[in-house]
């Protein structure tokens, strides 16, 4: 029975592997290798001899790297948070509504994956300039009587980033939410829990590794954002990718913009594991 | 002039020996086969025989049947794509294959230092000729990747002492100007007649556009504190940031992408701004709300320059000039916003469309050309410190 069923796994581990085999070469050719070079760069010490960590100690020196790196994760913790607070509720809603409005409402959402980023980022200039759509409104209610900055600005920066990552993060949500059975729900209301605690105690713990991987995934794509900032952004708003841009196209400084890419991916990795470790759900920690 | 020959050169070469009798045809083929294990010859010279040469080359072309001889009857040129090209095309690309027979391979990616450096290093150059900004022209020349301009082939004597440099040939000019709004300014009336005007917020109230670029934010800055036009370099930089210091909280927007700088004049979200002269031009005539002066207005350059190593060089060199002469630049001006380099150009192009051009005579005394020099030596330092500027 043990020879069996070993026989069995073995075969099943052979197939996965198979299976995974397509999608692990194209990822070692066209991001293991890469980015192998991008490390070497980074510590390259031209003529001199050996490696060198003289760039990482450059950019640490260096206050402007610093005060990018803040803000760029300050933003992206912003727009994530503010992103899963509008996420969660349509997510919810869609696992409750029927099979075809919840796919006419999924179509909806991810319409905005088909337009260009470009597009996409200047409609939201027009849309937030002083003559522009959003200002008429507001003043046409009388709630202001002059036209706000809304472009140019950080707030332009967030709302269209914000735009742009919501589908993802309802994605990650909805799959995991559908996934709950209904009936802890039922069961929980059944014992006598308001619906507050319902959802305190039952369905977000169960929802949370969906929470954290559509989190993490809004989070990366957030902080090597890159046109938006052009765009929508004031003189404050600039983003690390930015500076990387910067420096490998008009200063033509290779290991500094390797060392600043490797370093905002080593902070990334960190935050990402700090936050998964911290948002096990509690349920599966006590299940093991 | 002498020059060392390559394989499709030196088939050419036997191939005229044959037309001329000097040869018996059956030796042809032997004589081939030498050029392509890899014989090589040096001949002297003038630019009319070797231009013969190259279109024999094209006679003999179809006999050929390699890559290596097609790649010599082609050059490949990298420019900017868009209506700028197409531009090109009608201008150089086609009337030099028209004259030469040589097939003009066009990349529209936009040529960046970073590309021919990944190329040049990676030992797999596909770049003749790029069309490049004055920075990029500026860092790829300082880093070893850009050949010499051959002045023997080049003939730049009427070109503007400002335009020529070590390793690039002005192609066109165009300048960063200061526009407004007519809709705040009717027919230009009380708008800002220069950069001291446009840091004047008390005479000049209004909202203000300036471009997200350290390069020529810092000139701007000094003319309007009071710096002339001719004493600009080498810059005062610690005048020119605290005068930015001082514009700084009355600039409404600070544009990255061209298309966004006119725009917003455009449209009114400013009323006035830093904008491309052609841009500009381009929406005037269009009929928009959009107005500009060409005073102190920051003229610079795309330049023709040649790859380090170049496939082919000495055929890069011959479109340069071709490129550059009058009869071609003209021939742009009048398709394009942008203005000629060459002097002789001027006496081709209709007097009332040169008005329009950043190159012509008057236009120019409003202006200052970009200086080259002082921002090769100090154009890293002061992107970082823009950088941190920006912060606050």
């Amino acid at each position: 029975m043990m020879k069996l069923m070993s026989t069995a796994w073995r075969r099943r581990s052979v197939t996965t592997l198979a299976l995974a085999l397509p999608a692990v070469a194209f990822l070692a050719v066209f991001f293991i290798l890469p980015f192998a070079r991008v490390v070497g760069w980074s510590v390259d010490g031209c003529e001199a001899a050996g490696p060198t960590l003289a760039h990482y100690e450059a950019l640490a020196s260096t206050p402007l790297y610093l005060r990018v790196a803040l803000y760029t994760l300050r933003i992206s913790l912003i727009v994530t948070v503010i992103t899963l607070v509008i996420a969660y509720p349509v997510s919810f809603l869609l696992t409750r509504l029927r099979s075809w409005l919840a796919a006419a409402i999924l179509f909806v959402l991810i319409l905005p994956f088909w337009i260009s980023a470009l597009v996409r980022t200047f409609a939201w200039a027009t849309l937030l300039q002083r003559n522009g759509p959003v200002n008429d409104l507001l003043m046409w209610s009388g709630l202001i009587a002059e036209p706000l900055d809304l472009s140019h600005g950080t707030f332009a920066v967030v709302v269209a980033t914000i735009h742009w990552v919501l589908p993802f993060m309802v994605l990650s949500l909805y799959a995991g939410l559908r996934a709950i059975d209904p009936v802890l729900l039922r069961a929980a209301s059944g014992l006598g829990a308001r619906p507050g605690q319902t959802f305190r105690r039952v369905l977000f713990p169960l929802s949370l590794p969906a929470v954290v991987s559509g989190c993490g995934l809004v989070f990366i794509l957030t902080v090597g954002s890159f046109v938006t900032p052009v765009l929508l952004g004031g003189l404050r708003d600039v983003f690390v990718a930015q500076l990387i841009e910067m420096l490998v196209n008009q200063l033509v400084d290779w290991p500094a913009a390797a060392a600043l890419t490797v370093a905002l991916l080593v902070v990334v990795l960190v935050l990402m594991t700090v936050f998964r470790a911290a948002g096990r759900s509690p349920l599966h920690a006590g299940s093991k | 002039m002498s020059i060392i020959f390559d394989e499709q050169s030196i088939k050419c070469a036997i191939y005229l020996q044959y037309v001329d009798g000097i040869i018996h045809p059956r030796t042809v083929r032997g004589r081939y086969g030498q050029a392509k294990r890899g014989g090589r010859m040096t001949v002297s010279l003038n630019r009319r025989k070797f231009l013969t040469l190259t279109a024999a080359g094209v006679a003999v072309g179809p006999f050929v049947h390699t890559s290596r001889a097609r790649a010599a009857r082609e050059l490949v040129v990298v420019s900017w794509g868009g209506s700028y090209q197409d531009a090109q095309r009608a201008a150089h690309f086609a009337p030099f294959t028209a004259e030469t027979g040589i097939n003009i391979v066009e990349i529209s990616e936009g040529p960046r230092v970073a590309k021919l450096k990944t190329q040049i290093d990676s030992g797999s150059l596909e770049w003749d000729v790029m069309d490049f900004e004055t920075s990029d022209m500026l860092s790829a020349g300082s880093m070893d990747l850009l050949e010499p301009i051959d002045t023997s082939v080049v003939d730049t004597s009427t070109i503007l002492p400002d335009a020529v440099d070590e390793f690039g040939i002005a192609n066109v000019s165009w300048s960063k100007l200061l526009g407004f709004n007519t809709a705040k300014y009717p027919n230009g009336e009380g708008a800002p007649t220069g950069w001291a005007d446009f840091w004047n917020v008390e005479a000049f109230p209004g909202r203000r556009a300036l471009q997200d670029l350290v390069k020529p934010n810092l000139e701007f800055a000094l003319i309007a504190d009071g710096v002339s036009l001719n004493e600009l370099y080498p810059l005062d930089v610690e005048r020119a940031f605290a005068a930015l210091d001082r514009i700084r909280p009355h600039v409404d927007v600070w544009w990255g992408k061209t298309a966004q700088g006119i725009q917003i004049l455009a449209n009114g979200e400013v009323d006035m701004g830093t904008a491309p002269n052609g841009r500009l031009e381009a929406a005037k005539r269009d009929g928009q709300n959009v107005g500009y002066t060409w005073n102190d207005g920051a003229v610079d350059f795309d330049w023709w320059c040649v790859a380090k190593g170049a496939p082919n060089r000495d055929l890069a060199m011959e479109f340069i000039n071709f490129a550059i002469a009058a009869e071609g630049q003209a021939k742009l001006a009048s398709i394009i916003d942008y203005g000629p380099s060459n002097t002789e150009a001027w006496l081709l192009i209709d007097p009332e469309r040169a008005a329009t051009l950043p190159t012509a005579p008057d236009n120019l005394k409003a202006q200052f050309v970009l200086g080259n020099s002082w921002w090769q030596d100090n154009e890293a330092d002061m992107l970082r410190r823009w950088q941190m500027w920006k912060l606050g």
